[in-house]
């Protein structure tokens, strides 16, 4: 219920925000009102765009506000127009596009940023608005630029005939009629992680995840079949979704570099565990780190013995990256259960028990442990009916060994 | 009980759990008809930790031997019913039951006669038989040093020896020393085991109990010093090395004047006259019905109850399955709860009702005891409130619904262990391939 209630949380906000955004937009159509007739364009039309705030139930949101002015000519009084806008980001000397998160401000089948007004007719053939005109909002939490920093962005301002409507893709018309455009530049501070970056991080992140997994594959000294395995099946799930061939080929490509380049890393020692999982803490989120160790989980379980160099690692793993122990260890008692384990001696590591509890701590750390694992001894699995006995004994004997 | 992998082939024949305490019960109610005339309805404990579908299969052993289950009740209630009824007790107490292969350990609040159960827990796989498995062990350990071979050359003789195990370890308990006669591959030889030796022995399934004690304390929010008085029942409680470890635990010796081995049996027996006080006074004797007109017994949940919902992961973000529980362990009886859902996708025509029993918040870790789709009114927007109702009474029956807040469509589903999970044709031939068993 949670989920579905912050997705509405959002869902309105989103909601909220964009009615506010159309109701502002139906505002912008009516001031073609203003427009004299008639008279022969005196300027060229132009726009001009600044970043300003609007009150949205009495949260401030941050937006572009784009205006014009200038003359527009209609092939007849009562033609139909609409003011559309689209946006790139010419930072890096090629257009690249910026997405908005709204669907209602998308072009029609891309994510990219698409403002238009809605249909209204002008009220003559030659029609000049002549002061500084709002004609579209976009709200600045709501688009993507390629990269964060001092980027460049320019927007385009098309006044097109509604009837045939004009279409664009990927910011080039595709139909309709042009009967003004202006172009209009402007820079901005984005503090926001862009997707091209976001891209690259993804990309570091498969590449950091894979290196992990390599390692711990090595940790006990060799690297068998059955881990490897693991680790194909895993990057098969990241291409399977792809659809396009060439892409997929591409994709199937560069992964198969990475897993040789991480191979020869791993099997040269060159693998920095503490700074990759530094590197993985800083530019991942919490899941992307729990993906990253429950890959290392699967292919310390690939020979179907968990061993103890093998668990030792994905726990320092889990330590360095800064992960919930408690939640890694549910991780590994599910992956790696009681009876892969081989021998007893890492009963302590297997039941959570730190070095730095005091007896106290750990006979009630065991009693939480032997009412949790007590409670799946009725599960109607035999499999996990085993397991919760294998853990009810390991439990008791570590309190015999912990707790006088 | 109620674990349909394990079965037992005699004779030709696979043996259900239920089938064979079926006959455990046809005996006892046999040996009760020679002294008091027709059994008809019956009263049976179980364990506290039992699972749905432990009790349920509980029930269908009752049915095949022929009995009418009124009720099935918690040991533990039952032997603090005995007790409260016969002793003068007040505070909070614990009831330690420690029998042949389960062990139960229940806190509850007393005044007079009023019996509130405050928490239960319980190891289905933790009692005397463990011990005599101990006792086995140790013996032929020991033979093994003394005379190079194993004490037990066979299953048989293992056997053998686990049936006097009981005996022997009741000779632990007032002696130091039991010697045991072996007849293994290298001839006769006497094997001696001491007091000590056993106590070390069990110590990881005593350890076990203690745990339970002190997770029922945890679940009851008290301390043990706030407890006045711990309780003993069942049979392997009567071992010295048990209540020393209570005592440590507590603080003061465990009260051992009870009928270890009766007492669960007569707590069920007052509990069948409770019942009959209910429906019809007139049928209960004069003196049992002044004897328990005052008692109130409130009971709680041994379980948690839940559905399974979608929700999001708090530390990853992530949509995630998870079990969201409506009536915790511990709930005292009767209660119901009310809780609203929300269906996730526009047009969902169906959603998936799941009944769950367990504490994890994991789905693969709790038991679905029910599961049905419930089929919505089609064409529309996600976001349609689902209002969940649980409710369970003292009889241990809980029902269910689930109904759809706008159409008022409601699916209902009432679980009892007052109902068996047999099917009637299954029963029916159980019945009769467990005639050749009958004693007449």
């Amino acid at each position: 219920m949670e989920v579905i209630l912050t997705l509405a949380g959002i869902w309105f906000a989103f909601w909220l925000l964009g009615g506010a955004l159309r109701a502002i937009g139906a505002a912008a159509k009516s001031a073609v009102a203003t427009v004299k007739g008639e008279e022969p364009p005196a300027r060229r039309f132009e726009a001009r765009v600044s970043q300003t705030t609007i009150e949205l139930k009495g949260n401030t949101a941050p937006i572009f506000e784009i205006e014009v002015r200038g003359p527009i000519t209609a092939p007849y009084a009562g033609f139909e127009i609409q003011f559309v806008v689209h946006a790139m980001d010419i930072t890096d000397g090629e257009a690249k596009p910026i997405f908005c998160a709204l669907d209602w401000m998308q072009e029609a089948d891309t994510p990219l940023l698409e403002y238009r007004t809605e249909a209204a007719p002008l009220p003559y053939q030659h029609a000049i608005i002549s002061d500084w005109s709002r004609r579209a909002f976009v709200p600045i939490d709501m688009v993507s630029l390629p990269r964060s920093g001092t980027r460049r962005l320019e927007f385009h301002v098309d006044v097109v005939s509604a009837n045939p409507e004009a279409k664009y893709f990927f910011g080039q018309r595709v139909s309709g009629v042009v009967l003004a455009s202006a172009t209009v530049r402007t820079s901005v501070e984005w503090a926001e992680i862009g997707y091209e970056e976001m891209r690259e991080r993804r990309t570091r992140i498969e590449e950091l995840t894979l290196d992990l997994a390599m390692a711990v594959s090595a940790a006990d000294g060799s690297m068998d079949r059955a881990e490897g395995a693991v680790i194909r099946a895993w990057l098969g799930k990241r291409v399977e979704a792809i659809e396009d061939d060439e892409e997929k080929s591409r994709e199937k490509r560069r992964l198969n570099g990475l897993v040789t380049a991480a191979y020869q890393k791993a099997t040269a020692g060159e693998l920095d565990m503490r700074a990759m999982c530094s590197e993985l803490t800083e530019i991942s989120d919490p899941a992307g780190r729990y993906d990253a160790l429950e890959l290392c989980l699967h292919v310390a379980a690939a020979d179907g013995r968990a061993e103890e160099a093998e668990l030792n690692t994905i726990r320092q793993l889990g330590e360095w990256m800064r992960v919930s122990l408690d939640r890694l260890r549910g991780m590994e008692e599910k992956i790696l259960p009681v009876s892969m384990h081989v021998g007893d001696a890492d009963d302590d590591g297997l039941l959570g028990i730190s070095g730095a509890m005091s007896p106290e701590e750990v006979r009630k750390h065991l009693n939480r442990e032997y009412r949790k694992w007590n409670s799946l001894a009725s599960h109607s699995d035999p499999s996990k009916r085993e397991q919760a006995q294998e853990m009810l004994s390991r439990i008791a004997a570590a309190r015999r060994k912990h707790v006088a | 009980m109620g674990e349909s992998s394990k079965q037992w082939r005699y004779r030709g024949r696979t043996y259900r759990p239920e089938e064979l305490s079926s006959l455990i019960l046809r005996k006892l109610s046999l040996d009760a008809e020679s002294q008091l005339g027709k059994v008809r309805d019956a009263v049976i404990t179980v364990p506290a930790y039992f699972a749905e579908s432990h009790r349920r299969a509980t029930m269908d052993a009752g049915e095949l031997a022929g009995l009418n289950v009124s009720a099935i009740i918690n040991e533990p209630t039952a032997a603090a019913l005995f007790y409260a009824t016969n002793h003068e007790v007040n505070g909070k107490i614990v009831v330690f039951d420690l029998g042949g292969g389960t062990f139960d350990v229940t806190v509850m609040r007393v005044a007079g006669r009023d019996i509130d159960i405050i928490a239960s827990e319980g190891d289905r796989h933790l009692g005397g038989t463990d011990f005599d498995r101990v006792l086995a062990e140790i013996v032929n350990k020991k033979a093994r040093l003394e005379t190079g071979a194993p004490a037990f050359p066979s299953d048989i003789e293992l056997q053998k020896f686990l049936n006097q195990a009981e005996e022997r370890k009741r000779a632990l308990t007032t002696r130091p020393n039991q010697r045991v006669l072996i007849q293994n591959d290298s001839g006769r030889a006497q094997v001696s085991v001491s007091r000590e030796e056993l106590e070390e022995g069990i110590s990881p399934l005593v350890a076990k109990a203690e745990m339970l004690v002190e997770a029922v304390l945890d679940e009851a929010r008290l301390d043990p010093g706030e407890i006045s008085k711990v309780l003993l029942v069942g049979g392997s409680s009567r071992i010295p090395f048990v209540q020393r470890r209570l005592e440590a635990i507590f603080g003061f010796a465990p009260v051992t004047e009870v009928n270890l081995d009766e007492a669960v049996a007569c707590g069920a027996a007052l509990y069948s006259g409770l019942n009959a006080l209910k429906e019809n006074a007139a049928l209960v004797p004069a003196g049992v019905r002044s004897g328990l007109s005052d008692v109130q017994l409130v009971e709680v949940a041994n379980h948690s109850y839940g559905t399974i919902t979608v929700s999001t992961d708090e530390e990853t973000g992530r949509r995630i399955l998870a079990n969201d529980i409506l009536i915790p362990k511990g709930s005292s009886l009767p209660c119901s709860e009310t809780k609203t859902y929300y269906t996730m996708a526009d047009g969902q025509d169906v959603i998936e009702v799941q009944i769950t029993q367990g504490e994890s918040k994991d789905p693969d870790n709790v038991n679905i005891i029910y599961q049905e789709n419930m089929p919505l009114p089609p064409n529309r927007p996600a976001g349609r409130p689902i209002q969940v109702t649980y409710s369970y009474d003292k009889n241990q029956r809980m029902e269910c619904s689930f109904r759809d807040v706008e159409s008022g469509d409601l699916m209902a589903v009432e679980l009892s262990s007052l109902e068996g999970a047999l099917e009637a044709e299954t029963k029916r031939k159980s019945r009769a391939a467990l005639e050749e068993f009958q004693i007449e």
